[in-house]
């Protein structure tokens, strides 16, 4: 191993990473070329598709855009940084099979999970179903994310399976969770009986908090771990 | 009816042995909080992990863990 690769599996490993000038100049273009995509829409006359636009939304301008962006970008790290990407990815899959590659914290993906919740409510009060149902996969990607967690709980990104106590916590974490998720489900029943507009609204609520409240329990059964 | 519970004199024999909640993680090959969870009793090990906690402290799981029982 050369000592640029031992040094960079020395540290741990987080998710996040630290918005540089390039990275905000990235952003910035990055909206920049939204707009402009948005008011122009140049995909839609490229590949004829204006009238679909027109019922369905610019969704598809988004999508080219996003897709052209990313193959931009892979091609210039291939060609421009490829030394520095190989060198990259072996020191994190190391860090990954070592189980140093830390999570997001539960604050960061309370955040994620609350905020795509917020939007999909403020989607469902619009009355705009296309934009809802972006927002949607959105949030249930985040969802997903969550439930990964409970499914597979710790730290790190890749945590031992073997881990005794981390098959405890789990199994608290299961525990609590199904009979939040039947209380959700009860409380759905009895909102679809007397309030049915609305359950469109509440079956994201539930969802949300039949998957926070096995992390919160993680949270309180790690920090009790930890005294 | 009676309602047996598990004590355990893990953290007297880890003293004893000089080692720190770390140390013996490091010795059984678990995380510090899987031994301090079972030093608090607010975790039972397994068979396998109790065994190998035994070996490394050098006496038998009966001297490690004991029946505390308990009049309902």
């Amino acid at each position: 191993m050369s000592d640029e690769l031992h040094q960079l599996t020395e540290k741990r490993f987080t998710l996040r990473k630290r918005f540089t000038l390039l990275g905000w100049i990235w952003l910035t273009m990055l909206s920049a070329a939204n707009a402009l995509v948005l008011y122009y829409r140049p995909f839609a006359n490229l590949l004829g598709i204006e009238a679909f636009e027109v019922h369905h939304g610019v969704w598809p301008e988004v999508a080219i855009l996003c897709g052209a962006l990313i193959v931009l970008k892979a091609v210039y790290l291939r060609i421009f940084r490829r030394s520095e990407q190989l060198t990259e990815f072996a020191s994190f899959k190391e860090a990954l099979l070592q189980g140093r590659v830390l999570r997001m914290s539960l604050a960061t993906r309370c955040i994620f999970l609350l905020g795509a919740l917020a939007l999909v409510s403020v989607g469902w009060f619009a009355r705009e179903p296309i934009g809802t149902r972006i927002l949607a996969l959105l949030f249930l990607l985040f969802a997903a994310v969550e439930l990964n967690f409970i499914i597979h709980p710790g730290e790190t990104l890749h945590p031992d399976p073997h881990d005794e106590l981390l098959l405890f916590f789990r199994a608290r974490m299961l525990k609590v969770g199904y009979v939040t998720a039947i209380l959700a489900l009860t409380s759905l029943y009895v909102a679809s009986l007397f309030a049915s507009p609305y359950v469109g609204l509440l079956v994201p609520i539930a969802l949300t908090i039949s998957l926070l409240v096995p992390a919160f329990v993680y949270r309180r059964l790690d920090r009790q771990a930890d005294e | 009816m009676s309602e047996a519970r598990i004590g355990n004199r893990l953290k007297q024999r880890r003293a004893e042995k000089n080692l720190t909640q770390a140390d013996l993680a490091k010795l059984v090959g678990v995380s510090r909080k899987t031994i301090n969870t079972v030093e608090n009793s607010v975790f039972i090990p397994s068979v396998l992990l109790a065994l190998t906690l035994a070996r490394q402290l050098d006496t038998t799981v009966e001297q490690l863990f004991y029946l505390m029982r308990e009049e309902a």
